[in-house]
């Protein structure tokens, strides 16, 4: 049968949308038949059903999320042809569909992972609800869910609220009780990681791939303290997550925000004392090793631009004009990519001089920047080989 | 390794298409591939040093049709590191015999459901892709004759006219084989983050 209309509606940040979705689902009979995000934040439903449904059921969503955040595009096409089903969202709704009962859920979002760090430790601590998982969607917004009984997920989020805004920025926070089953599409993946208990963790959010190496070679060569995660991020931010006892962890990203210079912006720390353990299980899961590391004795040069064409050029260029050797990239999005060379120390210098008359041309320069003994527990972790 | 390599990089995605297919037909070079680093996409090709010239001077030209700013360089004799960052070479192809390349720039995913079934309502025109590179930049690609590609995208961009959204639209008559198979063959080449 042919479908009689679809409903499409995008909007910015996932509270806009959940909120969205849940009022859509209570105000007409339509079936949801796909999703698609395209970084920034920017998430696409579409649902189908009869004219008068579907135009009943954008409305009512397009209301709603305006008044949580931002509409993008709100739209009904009827008698739609059947080669959209070629397009990316006719693949479904995605996987990760939560299975289990809840009497509420609670959403918040903020810019960032320090502040989404912050606030799921103090919604677990404040109320008997569960950390559901939590996830980025571009633009380097981030949501964690909760859920529990309205009451627990009320305060929960009331206390997560307080500690986002400390920490960082705050986007938004919504609480549905008994929400649709078409909400379960949204939770994010499971939190990956093992329950356990920790000193305490510390957050460095910085801007680019150099200030997050930067941040975690000082970091590990400072204090006594374990690197957990690192380079998890969007927007061009990169976060590193490290654990140990509070007065390393403090000393560490203390240290490591010092650090972070040229160019390569901080975005924002945070550490928690005596953090809960579904919250290590959710943000500070260790990452497999890379098999087959180079434990290079080198020094490190690492180049970070805004275009292509600059990094390209700059490589080229330095390994024309110094003796080092490319070792990997990393692309952080968002107009950031990076390279990193090795060599002995002078050559390096010698290299980065070179790559920073090379990439002005061409794009921005975000920071050249040598480590002249990097540690082998945080090059094993590198994500750029 | 050629001579030389050659670099085109423009914000979205419908500016390197454009650029691929005049570098490709301005002179005797090969697509290597292209890729994005959210928001930027760049194009390499290459060739001997004359030929990459000429290419990135018609590619570039090509690519201004639909984008403001458009950055490009060439590498002579490149180091073999270099590619390396052919982010997304080109599938295996065959000749295509596509008579059109519609391309349709957005910011958004949303606005490209409702205008693709207004192209396909307007015209005799099929979608053959639908590109996302970082930094919300979507765009459409149809094929098929090229009165039906250009009544299908004129009607697109009518009906975009007033989006904020909108970036850009453009038909490329005969397409490169190298270029469709390039952009205009699903799985895309890069996901949105």
């Amino acid at each position: 049968m042919a479908t009689a209309a679809l409903g499409i509606l995008e909007v910015r940040g996932m509270v806009a949308l959940a909120a969205a979705v849940d009022v859509m689902f209570k105000s007409a009979s339509v079936e949801l038949v796909g999703r698609y995000q395209i970084g920034s934040g920017w998430l696409t439903m579409i649902i189908e059903g009869s004219t008068a449904d579907v135009q009943t059921a954008i409305d009512a969503g397009r209301v709603e999320a305006a008044d949580r955040g931002e509409v993008i595009t709100a739209n009904v096409v009827n008698r739609p042809e059947a080669a959209l089903a070629t397009m990316p969202h006719a693949t479904g709704v995605g996987a990760t569909q939560y299975v289990g009962s809840y009497e509420a859920l609670g959403i918040l979002e903020t810019k960032g992972v320090v502040p989404l760090v912050a606030a799921a430790d103090a919604m677990v601590k404040a109320g008997d609800v569960e950390l559901a998982g939590w996830t980025f969607i571009g633009g380097a917004l981030v949501h964690g869910f909760v859920t529990g009984s309205v009451g627990d997920v009320e305060a929960a989020i009331a206390a997560g609220e307080l500690a986002a805004r400390r920490a960082g920025e705050f986007h938004g926070a919504l609480v549905l009780s008994q929400p649709e089953p078409q909400v379960n599409v949204l939770f994010p993946p499971r939190p990956a990681g093992e329950p356990r208990q920790v000193g305490a963790l510390g957050v460095v959010e910085t801007t680019g791939y150099v200030g997050s190496v930067v941040c975690s070679d000082a970091m590990v060569k400072d204090a006594d303290i374990e690197l957990v995660r690192l380079t998890i991020g969007s927007g061009g931010r990169v976060a590193t997550l490290v654990e140990g006892r509070l007065d390393e962890v403090q000393s560490a990203v203390h240290n490591g925000a010092a650090r972070i210079t040229e160019g390569a912006e901080l975005n924002g720390q945070v550490i928690i004392s005596r953090p809960d353990a579904s919250v290590v299980a959710a943000f500070a899961h260790s990452e497999p090793e890379t098999a087959q590391r180079p434990k290079a004795a080198e020094a490190m040069g690492l180049v970070e631009t805004r275009t292509t064409i600059g990094l390209v050029k700059a490589l080229d260029e330095m390994l024309k004009n110094a003796d080092v050797s490319y070792e990997g990239r990393y692309k952080v999005g968002y107009f950031l990519t990076a390279c990193v060379v090795r060599g002995q120390t002078g050559a390096v210098e010698t290299a980065l001089d070179v790559a920073r008359r090379t990439v002005s041309p061409y794009g921005e320069l975000l920071a050249a920047h040598l480590i002249p003994l990097p540690y082998d527990n945080m090059q094993a972790r590198l994500p750029h080989v | 390794m050629a001579d030389a390599v050659g670099m085109i990089e423009v914000e979205g995605v419908a500016g390197i298409i454009l650029g691929a297919d005049a570098a490709v037909k301005a002179a005797d070079v090969t697509l290597m591939g292209w890729e994005s680093i959210g928001g930027f996409t760049t194009l390499f090709v290459q060739g001997a040093t004359g030929d990459v010239d000429s290419a990135l001077k018609a590619g570039t030209a090509a690519a201004e049709q639909v984008v403001g700013h458009v950055v490009s360089a060439a590498m002579h004799q490149p180091q073999a590191a270099t590619a390396q960052f052919v982010g997304f070479p080109l599938p295996e192809y065959e000749q295509s015999e596509q008579q059109a390349l519609g391309l349709l720039e957005t910011r958004g995913y949303g606005a490209h459901v409702a205008t693709n079934d207004l192209m396909i309502k307007a015209a005799n025109v099929q979608i053959a892709n639908v590109l996302t590179v970082h930094n919300r930049v979507v765009c459409t690609l149809v094929t098929g004759a090229v009165d039906d590609v250009e009544q299908a995208i004129t009607a697109a961009q009518q009906s975009l006219s007033d989006s904020e959204w909108f970036m850009g639209a453009a038909v490329i008559t005969h397409p490169e084989s190298a270029v469709v198979a390039a952009f205009a063959q699903p799985p895309a080449g890069a996901g949105a983050s």
